[in-house]
């Protein structure tokens, strides 16, 4: 992959475009801000390397955005740059973007190695290994087994209150003339204890 | 030094039956008495009504009291001894375990929505201390999250990673999230032992703010290996890290009073204890097998909301002892910091605890394990019948102000005639005696601190020790009102049906008091506060006096509860060394450390307010770090149908279109568990123009790089 910045040409200043332009050159640099490209020189010169591909890529595809190019550019930039950077698998299956992002995040890259982001030529040792290194697990082998509830006699609780609860349950209005009933006797028993 | 085992559990639990007959046989004669003199001071020419209900009442209100001062009694004894011969401890020798002798041991971390910082920054501590003592190698920790705030979620994931990244414990701490939270916190147990518990012969079970040490985790480990027939030991969590004057008086409270009632339960509950869902170790095996909790009722739907206890019962049933070990020490907790969280607590507690009703007749359950069920039913069903109990006296009072005769003490008959005392004054006493009961423990605890002069030390000192005391009898009377009025609002409720949010507890306070939370919750407690103290004047001046403690403590529960509320005053008491307790005067290393990371991490910057509630979001979606860590973590199911894909879809536009708040929670969770979803939405929120982008987004992505420089975490080196 050629990263090489030293024949970028910008974009030709064409104010009809100006705003499209600005917007694209701003998605880009917040896109690799998040990427952590903490170098602001290395940024601008990424960013300018990246609309230089957009624009080429705009002849052939008019009805695009040019912020949905640039950054279509940007990810296969880093694309190919992970797919470079990560060691080749058995099944031959090529690496995500996301699994490379995950493996730059579980070393730590962006804060260990601030200026390596989309830099092949200035690798820092030990960065590729350490990478390779990198897995993430979330729990241990699965030894599956069960836990059920055995069977249980509740007793008395279970035979009266137990059913009388499920036709409550089942039946809100019996339960609310029950209610009911409850407090006319407690009304009848006042009346009658307040005249005895 | 410890010295060989002296006592075996197994035997203690055969002389457990005679403990158990005689405290109970105390309990029993006391109350009898009791209940005995107060039917002689109302029975003057046979029983009222409203005599026979006051008497049917007060035999469970005083009951209880009693047990508890029975139990506080037991203790103070035994702990004058200093050494308490029924402790599982003293099954162990000093020497800690070679490292082959220790099994494989899971540490389970079930968390909800809890405070990230908090739930990592304990986990850190205990790792470091494991790591620190050379046992690390021998247990594994699991984060079993069923959180479903997609803040709190991500937040999880990302403390997750960052810490295994900087104490290097990938392949020892994992994280797990559910993605349905069936069966809450037992399911998410349960849904753990499932997938590895084959693979650990025990399982500590620590809350999100459980704190334990290296060697308390060893010694749990070494104690189970010593006694094969225990199936659960429970250790006493004592609590920290209390901020506001509310959690500082409990936390005096706790430690001050606490042991002599933990050595007089431990002596009459032996190996039938209790299990109180965390800081304890379980022996895997029989608990898969025989504790897996059963239906509410049969053909329910549902599942016992406070599981431990019925996990304790099942335990037993099996054969296996539950045992509570208060002396092993390291073992650590937070406080709920006001009283209304500490309500909002109750409520979940008073649901779950009135479940036990339907297994009290259950066959094969130990009498104890009865008896627990029973208690911790009591222990909120006599707030109730308190109220009830009062309510009659009143009744009872303005009858006879209106002319009846319904309690008259002045004939001369009964008991009291004999000592020649009348029953006005046998009913002082009476009250006096009840008054003293509930005091007398307090005063037995704080004598003993005094009487030892390193312990007196811990806690300030004498003079501090003795006011704390009377300011925290003081204050707890007060509240005692305010709580039999919440709790006999949540028996009401939960009994009428109203269901119970399973809300994650509040752990510590904010920076200031919640007025407006204060207000709404005690004005009805202020209303009839007011109403009694009045009703209770125009009754009789006399019997106003006599209602006062618990008319005041309603009428003022809302400036009380603000005031108790308060950090700064808490902060401000702590300089005085008031309600200080022995872990603040010399704090061990793991709560230094804690103590020491929490200071900083409360510093941190927060997200401004507009972008905090759905940060989360923000984080899965703009980061390409988070998004493919996110990512990773998530199922890779095969890929979603028709429908699904097509709501999905609809999801992400309305999310990119119009902003995180047009979605609800669930379908915010629905879009973030999805892998191609996550990624979408990561893809379109870049390539699409500003224009297209709801204005959320467009202000989220200035500030996400102006303010983010890498993954923000609740972990700060």
């Amino acid at each position: 992959m050629d990263l090489s910045l030293d024949a970028i040409t910008l974009p030709a200043w064409n104010p009809t475009d100006a705003i499209a332009w600005d917007e694209a050159f701003g998605k880009v640099e917040n896109y690799l801000r998040a990427c952590r490209v903490a170098s602001r020189l290395h940024r601008a010169r990424l960013t300018a390397l990246i609309l230089q591909r957009a624009l080429e890529r705009r002849a052939t595809n008019q009805d695009v955005l040019l912020t949905t190019l640039a950054i279509d550019e940007a990810r296969d930039l880093i694309d190919r740059w992970m797919v470079g950077l990560l060691p080749p698998r058995e099944n031959e299956r090529p690496y995500s973007m996301a699994e490379g992002f995950l493996s730059l995040y579980l070393c730590d890259a962006p804060m260990r190695w601030p200026n390596a982001f989309l830099n092949p030529q200035q690798e820092p040792p030990g960065f590729a290994d350490t990478l390779h290194a990198r897995l993430v697990k979330t729990g241990p082998e699965l030894e599956v087994s069960s836990m059920v509830p055995r069977a249980m006699d509740r007793g008395l609780i279970q035979g009266w209150a137990g059913s009388a609860k499920d036709t409550f349950d089942r039946l809100p209005v019996l339960r609310t003339l029950f209610l009911w009933t409850l407090f006319a006797i407690l009304l009848a028993a006042l009346f009658k204890y307040t005249r005895s | 030094m410890m010295s060989e085992p002296s006592i075996m559990p197994i035997s203690s639990l055969r002389r457990s039956g005679l403990r158990q007959a005689f405290f109970f046989t105390m309990v029993v004669v006391t109350t009898g008495i009791a209940t005995w003199v107060l039917a002689d001071i109302l029975w003057r020419g046979g029983l009222s009504g409203i005599e026979m209900a006051l008497l049917f009442f007060f035999v469970p209100l005083f009951g209880m009291v009693t047990l508890g001062f029975i139990q506080a009694v037991m203790g103070f004894f035994i702990l004058l001894r200093s050494k308490d011969p029924y402790s599982i401890s003293r099954t162990i020798s000093a020497a800690m375990p070679a490292l082959d002798e220790m099994p494989a041991t899971a540490i389970a971390i079930p968390i909800y929505n809890e405070d990230v910082s908090r739930v990592y920054e304990g986990l850190r501590t205990i790792y470091l201390d494991l790591v620190r003592s050379g046992y690390i190698s021998r247990l594994d920790i699991f984060i079993l999250s069923d959180s479903n705030d997609p803040n709190k979620w991500i937040e999880e994931e990302v403390a997750w990673i960052d810490l295994c990244k900087q104490v290097k414990g990938f392949g020892r701490i994992f994280y797990r999230k559910r993605r349905l939270g069936l069966n809450r916190k037992s399911g998410n147990i349960s849904d753990f032992l499932r997938r590895w518990g084959r693979k650990y012969r025990y399982m500590v079970v620590l809350d999100a703010d459980s704190l334990m040490e290296a060697n308390t985790l060893v010694r749990l480990v070494q104690l189970m290996e010593v006694n094969p027939q225990a199936g659960i030991i429970q250790t006493v969590p004592a609590p920290i890290q209390g901020r506001t004057f509310f959690a500082r008086v409990m936390q005096f409270a706790g430690t001050l009073y606490g042991p002599i009632f933990q050595a007089g339960l431990n002596y009459w509950q032996a190996g039938c204890g209790n299990f109180w869902g965390h800081n304890a170790i379980i022996r895997v095996a029989p608990f898969m097998e025989h504790c897996a909790l059963p239906m509410l009722t049969a053909g329910a739907n549902t599942r016992f909301m406070s599981h431990d206890y019925v996990e304790a019962a099942l335990m037993r049933r099996a054969n296996y002892e539950v045992w509570m070990d208060y002396e092993i020490g390291g073992s650590y907790e937070n406080l709920p910091p006001t009283p209304l969280d500490h309500a909002c607590r109750d409520r979940r507690w008073c649901r779950g605890n009135l479940q036990h009703a339907w297994l009290i007749t259950a066959k094969g359950l130990h009498p104890i394990n009865r008896l627990h069920l029973f208690l911790g039913i009591l222990s909120y069903v006599a707030s109730p019948l308190w109220l009830i109990f009062l309510a009659l006296g009143s009744v009872s009072a303005w009858m006879f102000w209106a002319g009846g005769t319904v309690i008259t003490f002045d004939s001369d008959v009964g008991f009291s005639s004999f000592l020649d005392i009348g029953g006005g004054r046998l009913a002082l006493i009476l009250f006096f005696v009840t008054l003293g009961m509930l005091t007398l423990p307090k005063i037995l605890a704080v004598l003993l601190v005094l009487k030892n002069q390193e312990q007196r030390g811990k806690f300030g000192g004498s003079g501090r020790i003795i006011l704390g005391f009377l300011v925290e009898h003081t204050l707890s009377a007060l509240m005692a009102p305010v709580q039999m009025l919440f709790n006999s609002r949540f028996v009401v409720e939960i009994l009428s049906g109203r269901d119970v949010p399973w809300n994650p507890q509040s752990r510590d306070a904010g920076a200031g008091v919640d007025w407006e939370g204060i207000i709404t919750a005690h004005t009805g407690h202020t209303v009839v506060g007011v109403t009694w103290a009045l009703i209770a004047f125009l009754i009789s001046p006399v019997f106003f006096w006599w209602l006062s403690p618990v008319t005041f403590g309603l009428i003022a529960s809302i400036p009380i509860s603000a005031m108790l509320s308060a950090p700064r005053l808490g902060k401000r008491l702590r300089q005085l060394k008031l309600f200080t307790i022995p872990i603040e005067m010399k704090p061990t290393a793991v709560v230094r450390h804690l103590d020491k990371n929490l200071r900083a991490i409360r510093h941190r910057m927060e997200p401004p307010d507009w972008l905090a509630p759905h940060y989360g979001i923000m984080q899965v979606v703009l980061d390409p770090y988070l998004n493919a860590a996110h990512s990773s973590l998530l199922r890779h199911k095969p890929k979603a149908g028709r429908y699904v894909r097509r709501d999905l879809h609809e999801l992400q536009v309305r999310l990119l279109a119009k902003g995180p708040s047009a979605l609800n929670r669930r379908e915010q969770m629905a879009v973030l568990l999805n892998v191609q979803a996550v990624a979408d939405l990561h893809d379109h929120v870049w390539r699409m123009p500003e224009s297209s982008l709801s204005p959320w987004w467009r202000l989220a992505m200035r500030h996400f790089n102006t303010l983010t420089d890498r993954p923000q975490t609740a972990l700060y080196r």
